[in-house]
């Protein structure tokens, strides 16, 4: 395994373990929200006169949102990693054997640089949102109804992205020294469906 | 000419091998670079990131994840075995049973899993050497089981319903629940037909009914109880009033968990974070494609893509059944061409503000018309998900699975006809519910009754009285409130009062 695969099944590890601990989260803390909703309906029609403190559950759904995010570009990350990406394979197949893998690399290649560009665009997005947040001292720039900084949330776009340009990239150098070759026949695999064989 | 270089150029992407997301993201950015006027191109483009951006502010996207965490949960488990051994012990008595069996099974394990290439697998896999081994021809056998595989994304919670919804806005805004309520009735009917099909070819195979065991189906019934009762959670929970569809993949999430990991013990703990990383990454791969589609809707928008539309259609004089033919050729062959979820994001938000508003089209049934047009993207090539999954897991050529799948895909456009021209399949049980007439025709006259109407310039609708306290409100007053709440960037509002 060369020092590329070696970092890349590193990050691949840490994503998993973010990804999944993040979505995790988010299913407790909403559905938390709903039994504290419906433990306050409960309680109020026994004990009208009763508050329920609100545990700050009113954030439950802006917060998973936030989280949603996250995941949704962390595991955009791991697809690129796990070649989960839907590509539609009639293209590279109507090349010649020969050319095919120097195709690849450029799909790669221009896949990177889509990513370096949306990079780019989210990173100013995200300066925006931080300058907002910093200068108001929390007051603006926050997750509606919460007192969650937006620039948080949404740096989950450049982080993604920077992964994925890495990633695209290693793969198209992967494809240019023959290492690596997509036989465009990997439906199941890029639904993340696997067979009773390789289950 | 600057359209067919954009063409070209997503052409060119295309035939790199790039991804989906690179493909749906380029022909954003050159929409935005070509076709609008702003000085400056870089703010051009970071409207691409800002709606990226938006998806915070999109509560029922939040509902996905967790649907799909769920599925993957339980289909981790020996869910598929433990279903499809109850509807063998259910209909399997029956001419065709385990045909018949194979479409119920299918049926149950969509409600469960959300997704119909899953679903293709885990009751294909079990089904299929079944039905061979008991006799039916081979091709029928693929067929069915594709094609039947394919309602996965019509049962309730169905991602392709709770994409439908996010995608459309203003006038043709849809609630999700309301949606999954009103797909639940042509589901069943193109199960039926499915299943009328099995009946049909199981009659000439000799042993392909099963002898009914009572114990037998109290055993399967008795291990698939737990599977069982997620479907009837999440819809009850829904329809009672109890939760939001949003809450309600939250709640599907736990209770999958406790099913999968505590009552059938299919799952153990450990595995938990591999599986949930497992459906991240799923999920991953579905975000890009909706998010940056998000911005190519925005330009759609810009350019009034719809009232470009409603130009066309009232140029060529269509009356709102041949509009109706018309959008269904179209989006078969887009669903031919195209992955479904994209297909959905880019043209559901052109499509259904002239349906709704120049043919008076109910935006629920339009909905479920352009669902059941996915399922059929589903089966139709070159780009049909379900075909290539079906030739992996069956080990047969692709076109051998394309042949197979012609007699059921005949079977699923005709319901879809039928589906079209009699709205009440798709919204009569949602009408009896709110109080209203079972039977809701087709608006024939669409386009006299609602040509003239003044064309909201800003995809507002118009003004609708509000209800009188304690009145049922009019489908107009319905839907003028979830175009407030679509609006405001909110989950489109549940019909049913929270508790």
């Amino acid at each position: 395994m060369s020092a590329l695969d070696a970092l890349d099944a590193a990050l691949a590890r840490w994503e998993r373990r973010a990804a999944g601990g993040m979505l995790a989260l988010m299913g407790v803390v909403v559905f938390a929200s709903v039994v504290h909703r419906m433990a306050a309906a409960g309680l109020a029609r026994v004990a009208p006169s009763v508050r329920v403190p609100g545990l700050g559950m009113d954030a439950a759904q802006p917060f998973a949102l936030a989280l949603t995010l996250w995941v949704g570009m962390l595991g955009a990350s791991l697809a690129a990693h796990e070649r989960r990406h839907l590509a539609l394979d009639i293209g590279s197949k109507l090349w010649p054997a020969a050319w095919r893998p120097r195709v690849a690399a450029a799909g790669h290649l221009v896949t990177a640089a889509f990513c370096v560009g949306i990079l780019w665009l989210a990173g100013r997005s995200v300066a925006d949102h931080l300058a907002l947040w910093r200068d108001t001292d929390g007051a603006a720039g926050t997750l509606s109804g919460t007192s969650i900084p937006r620039w948080l949330a949404v740096a989950a776009i450049p982080w993604g992205m920077a992964t994925l340009a890495l990633r695209f990239s290693a793969e198209a150098w992967r494809a240019w020294t023959g290492r690596r070759v997509e036989d465009g026949d990997d439906t199941l695999h890029q639904l993340g469906i696997a067979t009773g064989e390789d289950a | 000419m600057t359209g067919v270089l954009l063409l070209l150029g997503v052409l060119l992407l295309g035939l790199l091998g790039s991804r989906l997301f690179v493909l749906v993201g380029g022909a954003t950015a050159g929409c935005f670079l070509l076709f609008t006027d702003y000085a400056d191109p870089v703010l051009q483009l970071e409207r691409i990131v800002t709606k990226m951006e938006s998806l915070t502010g999109k509560n029922v996207f939040l509902s996905i994840p967790f649907f799909l965490a769920s599925g993957a949960i339980m289909t981790k488990g020996g869910i598929a075995t433990r279903l499809t051994a109850l509807a063998r012990a259910a209909v399997g008595w029956l001419p065709g049973g385990l045909a018949v069996a194979s479409v119920v099974a299918c049926i149950v394990f969509a409600a469960i899993s959300g997704s119909s290439p899953v679903t293709l697998v885990a009751v294909g896999g079990v089904m299929y050497p079944a039905l061979v081994a008991n006799g039916y021809p081979e091709r029928f056998s693929i067929g069915l089981l594709t094609s039947a595989g394919s309602l996965g994304c019509m049962i309730p919670p169905a991602i392709a319903m709770l994409v439908y919804a996010i995608s459309v806005q203003g006038t043709a805004a849809v609630d999700p629940s309301d949606l999954f309520f009103a797909g639940i009735v042509p589901a069943l009917f193109i199960a039926g037909l499915l299943a009328g099909w099995a009946v049909w070819v199981g009659r000439s195979v000799p042993g392909s009914r099963l002898r009914f065991d009572v114990d037998a189906l109290r055993v399967a019934l008795r291990d698939a109880a737990w599977s069982l009762t997620l479907p009837a959670l999440v819809l009850g929970g829904i329809y009672g009033g109890v939760f939001t569809p949003t809450e309600a993949g939250a709640v599907a999430f736990v209770a999958s968990v406790l099913i999968a990991c505590v009552l059938h013990r299919d799952v153990p703990f450990g595995r938990l974070p591999a599986i949930l990383a497992e459906a991240a990454t799923l999920m991953g791969s579905l975000l890009l494609i909706v998010v940056l589609a998000f911005g190519l809707n925005d330009f759609l928008a810009e350019i009034d893509a719809p009232g470009v539309i409603r130009g066309w259609v009232q140029a060529a004089d269509l009356s709102a059944w041949q509009f109706m033919l018309l959008v269904n050729i179209v989006l078969i062959v887009l669903g031919a061409l195209m992955d479904s979820i994209s297909a959905t994001l880019v043209f559901a938000p052109i499509l259904a503000p002239v349906a709704v508003h120049q043919y008076g089209i109910d935006p629920i049934h339009f909905g479920v018309v352009f669902v059941v047009n996915m399922e059929i993207g589903y089966l139709a090539p070159p780009v049909a998900t379900n075909l290539f999954v079906a030739a992996a897991i069956f080990r047969k050529p692709f076109l051998e699975v394309t042949r197979a799948v012609l007699p059921t895909l005949g079977i699923i456009c005709g319901a879809l006809v039928a589906v079209i021209y009699l709205p009440s399949i798709a919204t009569g049980p949602l009408n009896l519910r709110d109080g209203r007439p079972f039977w809701q025709p087709f608006p024939w006259d669409g386009a006299a009754a609602h040509a003239d109407a003044p064309v909201p310039a800003d995809g507002a609708a118009p003004a609708v009285d509000t209800p009188a306290p304690g009145a049922p409100m009019t489908l107009e007053q319905m839907m003028q409130k979830a175009r407030e709440q679509a609006a405001q960037g909110a989950e489109a509002p549940s019909t049913v009062p929270a508790p």
